[in-house]
């Protein structure tokens, strides 16, 4: 048998938990690197280090097999990815909004989330599949060895 | 309340700002051409740009202290900046972009107070509507409701960008009185042109490439504009070179001769200028709407140059340098005139200094 049933069962649970877990992480991220020129810088930096690092979930799972070692590793990818696309995304946004918002110490979060929404909930799609992925071929191929 | 702003902000090798303004009144028309430095001050006071060098004070807090290492965040200044460009998050309604400035606790204690704005502001009618599709005016007045929301020391309005007709007029007298009067709030306005009226706040600071050229009540700059630079910026006047060739203190007058060592050189009574003696070079400003002009008769004969005709008023430009603003009903039965008798009121004229 090529596949097993309780390895797509953990990896399917691993990319949901990761992805959830990761979706608030990736959006402060994202926003930090959008609009704070002090620490987002920092923040940009480790985005960057983490989304060239090679490919996290396969490794844990090759390695260790523990779905705790992959969540982990699915988090920090799955942060990497989206707060890229997110903070893509805010920057995108008339900084007006921003601006203004900042000035009378209004969350101005809450005005870009709709206008970000629906294009994030997509990326987190493909993070999702893209972590199910990983640590499906992961197990398979610790199985194989 | 009290603004004291001494700061200076480099761009490439020259200085893009360099202001010191000290202001206690209610109302300001920060003013000037596009590039003068009007946005970066407003956006230096509230902290979204950081000046090179200086210090600012707002209400007798220091904000920013360029030496001392303060710099104090937006959000903590109490100034609320309304920018240039349209700020409402245009895909949520207005009542929703209201509901993101109040403060209080409590949904329905944020509701109550947003509710109260909207009423206020006489925005109820299109509280459900996307801000995106309100008239620059009302994207304006909901822009400063939600400023006063947030309970500001300052609001600063930066002109919008497509600039300021009759309706953007109305409306920013609107949200100065609201402000001033309704909220105790002190208000900043910037303009470019003197269209807004010279009267809109109660002072009027002009900017011309990052200083402050003059500051005052605008009501008197019309009768004396004081300086080429707001002379420029009113572009009611014309400028004339004089010599004072006749003074007589006792009248309190004098007599000029204006466009001296001239082919166009002419005499012009002007009041007394006090300081100055008979033989002093001077510069001055003759209003244009001032000027009287008649096709015939009396008075100094100029050859036209230039007639500009406009929807309700007619520029007339002479080869001596006066200009005259006359209504198209004055216009009409001299309009081939090629000469005109023009006569300057003394109190038309005055000193540049």
């Amino acid at each position: 048998m090529v596949m097993d049933w309780p390895w797509i069962w953990t990896s399917i649970q691993v990319a949901l938990a990761a992805t959830v877990v990761a979706f608030p992480l990736a959006f402060a991220a994202g926003w930090r690197i959008a609009f704070d020129t002090r620490h987002g810088r920092w923040a940009s930096i480790a985005v960057h280090c983490i989304r060239l690092a090679p490919a996290l979930v396969l490794l844990a799972a090759w390695r260790f097999g523990a779905s705790g070692w992959m969540l982990a590793a699915g988090v920090l990818m799955g942060t990497a990815w989206l707060a890229r696309e997110t903070s893509v995304r805010l920057a995108a946004l008339p900084a007006p909004w921003f601006e203004s918002l900042a000035t009378i110490g209004a969350p101005g979060y809450r005005a870009a989330w709709p206008a970000v929404r629906r294009g994030l909930v997509g990326a987190a799609a493909w993070v999702a599949g893209r972590i199910f992925l990983e640590a499906l071929i992961g197990l398979w191929l610790r199985g194989r060895a | 309340m009290i603004i004291d702003v001494r700061i200076r902000s480099r761009r490439g090798s020259g200085d893009a700002l360099d202001v010191d303004w000290r202001s206690d009144a209610k109302s300001t028309l920060l003013a000037g051409r596009a590039g003068a430095g009007k946005t970066l001050l407003l956006r230096s006071l509230c902290g979204l740009t950081r000046p090179d060098e200086g210090r600012i004070a707002i209400a007798e807090r220091v904000v920013f202290d360029g030496p001392a290492g303060v710099n104090w965040e937006p959000a903590r200044r109490g100034c609320a900046f309304i920018p240039a460009e349209p700020c409402l998050a245009p895909h949520l309604s207005v009542r929703q972009n209201l509901m993101l400035a109040s403060q209080e606790k409590g949904r329905i204690e944020r509701g109550r107070r947003v509710e109260g704005m909207l009423e206020e502001a006489n925005l109820r009618d299109v509280a459900d509507a996307g801000a995106g599709e309100l008239s620059a005016g009302l994207q304006l007045r909901a822009a400063v409701a939600r400023a006063l929301l947030a309970g500001p020391k300052l609001v600063l309005i930066d002109e919008p960008i497509r600039g300021l007709d009759a309706a953007l007029i109305d409306e920013l007298r609107g949200a100065i009185d609201a402000a001033v009067n309704g909220h105790g709030v002190r208000v900043v306005v910037c303009a470019r042109g003197p269209e807004a009226g010279l009267d809109l706040a109660q002072e009027l600071v002009l900017l011309e490439g990052g200083r402050i050229v003059r500051q005052g009540p605008g009501q008197e700059w019309l009768d004396d504009p004081g300086n080429d630079a707001v002379v420029r910026w009113l572009d009611r006047h014309a400028i004339l070179d004089a010599e004072i060739i006749a003074i007589d203190p006792a009248r309190r007058s004098s007599r000029l001769l204006c466009q001296p060592g001239t082919e166009q050189e002419f005499e012009a009574a002007a009041a007394y200028f006090p300081g100055l003696l008979k033989g002093a070079r001077i510069r001055v400003a003759v209003r244009r709407d001032r000027v009287q002009t008649a096709g015939r008769g009396l008075g100094l004969v100029c050859s036209l140059e230039e007639a500009r005709e406009g929807p309700v008023s007619v520029r007339l430009r002479f080869t001596n340098g006066l200009a005259a603003e006359i209504t198209r009903r004055e216009w009409e039965p001299f309009r081939h005139n090629k000469v005109w008798n023009v006569e300057i009121p003394p109190e038309a004229v005055r000193l540049l200094r």
